[in-house]
């Protein structure tokens, strides 16, 4: 009995074989005839999805000759930075934008500082020390025990982009947040609203288990067929649909909002369940195999930090490659973070080093060029990663940013954001474009437009409608 | 803020109702009170700590679509368990139904395993509206176990089984919102024990037992002489002590080798004998939370605390007066985890105590001040000597003095805890003064904090907030002042105070605050 049990070999099986160690694919592949002659569309004409990323990394940068290249322009007039150096097979993805400020660019904090770069700003607090007063927390240092007022902009273009993928947004992360507490921002880089963060997902193996039980949809019981299972979870989806809607009319606005988007979520897993036997969600055009990552999360072994992050930008490459999502957010470490860093030899916290005086400033900007090395990882594995004739990083846009820019003294001015990427051709690349006194609202701008959303402004700090075209192809 | 924290202006809420979403140890807890003991391995979605604790975070997550997945998950490996054992789910079902389920059974099991599920009766609607997935999906199925194991994962993934459902209304004596019956046995059950309320908690709901104090106290007696309480509030000193960031940190392994994984577990198990069985001590003064001389030592602990190493486990110990430690404060665990990876931070440790235990927090450094550290000189200097010469500027140390001196008197802890007289071959300076008090190291200042008047009104804010699910309003300080005279007349015994607590206005009740259009 047992080993005709074996034999129905059921979706759930080969979840076991996985975690044995055998790579499987996510997803199921899109072929080669689904794509057009040239491979770089799908057959029926639909262009590969752009997507849309964030690397962000705690304690900003040192503006200068670490950070600043000497000449701004395209292509061969420009150098990368030694700080940018691990990016050298990658330049001409790169569009580094420098010399914007945020306000009136003087001192502010880490708190100002995340809640200008990622959401715009708000309306409310943080804008000034008397406004943290308005905080129904009361006194509180920068936003500890605060969070951002409004969403991050990855929610912003989640909410434009997503169809039917069965992720609208994916959140992953290295460093576990360690310092002052920052409230929900120190752990989480995306926000759907005031505490309402997304936390990421920091360890390789639950990431992996997750995107795998999204690809191959878990099993209703031991021998059920798949198309059998699925038909019965679209029965129960269904179901906690009509129960929200009827809980949703005794509840206030607040919480109303909640179950809007507790609804939303359901919707979104009932799309992802395949509706034909055999035939699941359009693909991405090649879904590789993975294997199940060995490497584990940041904060059980930072001496093996680099195989942690490997992991991690490798599982981001094959969510995007199989069409799992649009929109993906990597929050390397929290703002304002103290973590150290044993695996280049740190072994005080980059935080506390950036105001520990000039003679650690050596020190600070090794950090920066480590994390930088792994973006550049993250970079490299996507386009390591074909889509069609090209590559993963051709079709996508990544917005790399710290909350800061020089940490020492948290001075608003001259942040430096690395975008990587040609966002499907919509952004050429290799290119320095520096200006002063321009604002991060504008380039936010740029890019929901890049990512093909119809707004004309952005910000509450800094509301702006100025974009930056000099970037765009 | 979801509560109306913002104040503002508006008519006072009349009452109504609010969600909070289980809790991962809340779902897991739930699901197994329902289910039974289950082998496989559940992993609910991700906590979110707002205001110090996880309960404040569960009034306002969203669940994502990443979440749903992760309940979906949970739900189907569960019921795929329990449904895929003939003799247990007809033990649970309690019959053995046709394959069209028709039989009057499957109804009665909707109904008792619903009410379970969902805290409360189902509605007719609601009945039928389960008994149609159950039905279906035996067609679709071919069986009735699947049938009733799609029906059972749906209950599992309701909204009304993930969230509590909590109503109150406006109670004309005293202003304030009270809660309804059976938002109350959902209270009280997951306060004191951390699971749903059993079927005779809701009965005595529904029978009016709950709208009274001496009602709820006698239906309290039986969920405070369980073992759950102990861990429950085991779990709300650990959480407010932040003792599990103990697991989290990270030391320099140059310094400090014997930091390892092993080490962090017996530091963190240590904290939690020691609020179980001293701070929670059946008769115990709450207060030896902040002074007691108890600590409680494994192989790995027992250097630390100059204590004989038990043969195995863990012993209880009397500290001597050599040691320098008291309370919690004391702990190895809390000492690491409040250090950076390679020194000792006495602004962080004096910000934590000012922050945790006296409930102020300063604002950070005002613009235009340059808050990179100078050059050290270059001769040897302790922690103190240079944080001292760093700080003594009048704008610095203006607010450093606040929590700086809280911060030196525990700077006979090293980086992870161990005690120590000299740093740097200097001699430790730990003294300092409180609200004009003199200490001299970590034991007299907890004895200080113990008598300090900030201290224990702190400890009951955050209790508030932990039990009622959100941070504390500006109308809820005479609550607060309450507990504190109920803790009092106590004895200061904190399994005393809880009968009190539960039946006191603080907890059966909501303060009304002012409706605000376009609040968040």
């Amino acid at each position: 009995m047992a080993i005709l049990d074996d034999l129905k070999v059921s979706r759930r099986h080969a979840l076991k074989g996985v975690l044995s160690g055998v790579g499987v694919s996510l997803w199921l592949p899109v072929l080669d005839v689904m794509c057009n002659e040239n491979g770089t569309a799908f057959a029926q004409g639909a262009p590969f999805p752009t997507t849309f990323g964030i690397f962000f990394w705690g304690n900003g940068v040192y503006p200068g000759s670490q950070w600043t290249p000497e000449v701004t322009g395209e292509g061969n007039t420009w150098k990368l930075p030694t700080n940018l150096e691990d990016f050298a097979n990658l330049k001409d993805h790169m569009t580094l934008v420098t010399g914007l400020d945020m306000l009136d660019a003087q001192f502010k904090g880490h708190g100002w500082g995340v809640v200008y770069v990622l959401a715009g700003g708000d309306g409310t607090i943080c804008k000034t020390i008397a406004d943290i007063q308005k905080s129904p927390y009361g006194s509180l240092p920068e936003t500890a025990e605060g969070t951002q007022w409004m969403p991050t902009i990855d929610q912003l273009v989640a909410n434009a982009v997503h169809t039917s993928e069965p992720f609208k947004s994916l959140e992953t992360g290295v460093l576990k947040y360690t310092g002052l507490n920052m409230g929900t921002v120190g752990l989480n880089l995306a926000h759907t609203g005031p505490n309402k963060p997304l936390p990421p997902e920091r360890d390789p193996a639950t990431l992996f288990n997750k995107l795998l039980s999204a690809g191959a949809p878990p099993s209703t019981g031991s021998g059920t067929p798949i198309d059998v299972s699925n038909k019965l979870r679209r029965s129960v989806l269904d179901a906690l649909l009509v129960e929200a809607k009827r809980l949703q009319m005794r509840v206030g606005s607040a919480d109303a909002k909640r179950l809007d988007a507790h609804m939303e979520s359901i919707r979104s897993l009932e799309q992802s369940i395949p509706t034909t036997p055999g035939n699941t969600k359009p693909a991405g055009p090649t879904c590789p195999a993975v294997t199940a990552p060995t490497a584990q999360a940041a904060n059980v072994d930072l001496t093996k930090v680099s195989a942690t992050s490997a992991a991690m930008n490798q599982l981001i490459a094959s969510a995007l490659a199989c069409n799992m999502t649009r929109v993906y957010s990597h929050l390397w470490s929290g703002p304002r973070d103290d973590n150290h860093y044993p695996v280049i030899n740190v072994d005080t916290e980059h935080h506390s080093l950036t105001h520990s005086g000039s003679r650690d400033v050596p020190r600070v900007a090794e950090i920066q060029k480590y994390i930088m090395s792994q973006y550049a990882n993250l970079a490299q594995t996507l386009k390591d990663t074909p889509m069609g004739a090209t590559n993963l990083l051709e079709n996508t846009i990544i917005y790399g940013i710290s909350e800061l820019s020089e940490p020492g003294n948290h001075i608003m001015k001259d942040y430096h954001v690395v975008l990587m990427g040609h966002a499907g051709g919509k952004i050429k690349g290799n290119r320095h474009y520096r200006k002063a006194g321009r604002k991060v609202t504008e380039l936010m701008l740029t890019l929901q437009q890049v990512m093909g959303m119809n707004v004309t402004s952005f910000g509450t700090w800094d509301k702006t409608s100025t974009t930056m075209p000099e970037i765009l192809a | 803020m979801g509560s109306g924290g913002n104040g503002g202006i508006g008519v006072p809420s009349q009452g109504g109702t609010t969600l909070r979403l289980l809790t991962g140890a809340e779902y897991l807890t739930s699901v197994k009170a329902l289910l039974g003991p289950l082998t496989t391995q559940l992993v609910p979605p991700t906590d979110a700590s707002v205001a110090g604790f996880v309960s404040v975070g569960a009034g306002l997550l969203n669940v994502t679509s990443t979440a749903q997945a992760a309940y979906e998950a949970a739900s189907l490996a569960a019921t795929a368990e329990v449904f895929g054992d003939a003799p247990r789910w007809q033990k649970l079902v309690g019959c053995t139904p046709k394959d069209d389920l028709g039989d009057a059974c499957v109804t009665d099991f909707i109904k008792t395993f619903g009410r379970s599920a969902f805290r409360r009766d189902l509605t007719d609607d609601e009945v039928s509206l389960w008994l149609g997935v159950a039905k279906n999906a035996a067609m679709v199925a071919g069986t009735a176990a699947q049938g009733l194991a799609t029906m059972t994962s749906g209950l599992l993934q309701s909204t009304n089984f993930l969230y509590r459902v909590e109503t109150n209304k406006l109670d004309g004596s005293n202003g304030r919102l009270k809660y309804d019956g059976l938002s109350m046995a959902t209270r009280l059950s997951y306060t004191l024990s951390g699971g749903p309320p059993s079927a005779a908690l809701l009965t005595a709901a529904t029978s009016g037992q709950l709208d009274t104090a001496d009602g709820l106290r006698t239906a309290a007696a039986p969920l405070l002489a369980s073992s759950g309480v102990g861990d429950r509030m085991t779990a709300f000193f650990s959480e407010y002590a932040q003792a599990e960031e103990v697991s989290l940190v990270v030391k320099s392994q140059t310094l400090f080798p014997t930091f390892n994984a092993a080490l962090k577990s017996s530091m963190l198990q240590s904290i939690q004998l020691f609020l179980r069985n001293v701070v929670l001590a059946p008769n115990a003064d709450v207060r030896s939370f902040y002074d007691s001389d108890q600590a409680f030592v494994d192989a790995n602990l027992a250097p630390f605390y100059g204590a004989q190493a038990p043969a195995s486990g863990f012993a209880q110990v009397t500290l001597p007066p050599t040691s320098g430690r008291a309370g919690i404060l004391g702990q190895a665990g809390v000492l690491a985890a409040q250090s950076q990876s390679d020194r000792t931070s006495p602004s962080r440790r004096g910000l934590f105590i000012t922050g945790t235990f006296l409930c102020t927090t300063p604002m950070p450094p005002p613009p235009g001040v340059d808050t990179s550290v100078p050059p050290v000189v270059n001769m040897p200097l302790t922690t103190r000597q240079q944080l001292e010469a760093t700080v003594k500027g009048a704008k610095c140390a203006e607010c450093h003095s606040m929590f700086d001196p809280l911060g030196f008197a525990l700077e006979h802890f090293d980086p992870i805890g161990r005690y120590r007289d000299t740093e740097n071959g200097l001699a430790i300076d730990a003294t300092g003064t409180v609200n004009g008090l003199s200490f001299d190291g970590e034991a007299q200042l907890a004895a200080i904090l113990r008598q300090d008047a900030r201290v224990l009104p702190c400890l009951l804010r955050n209790f508030y907030r932990h039990a009622n699910g959100r941070a504390e309003d500006d109308k809820d300080p005479a609550q607060i002042d309450g507990m504190g005279k109920s803790l009092a007349a106590r004895s200061f015994v904190w399994s005393s105070f809880l009968p009190d607590f539960v039946a006191s206005d603080a907890f059966r009740s909501a303060p009304a605050l002012p409706i605000t259009t376009g609040s968040p």
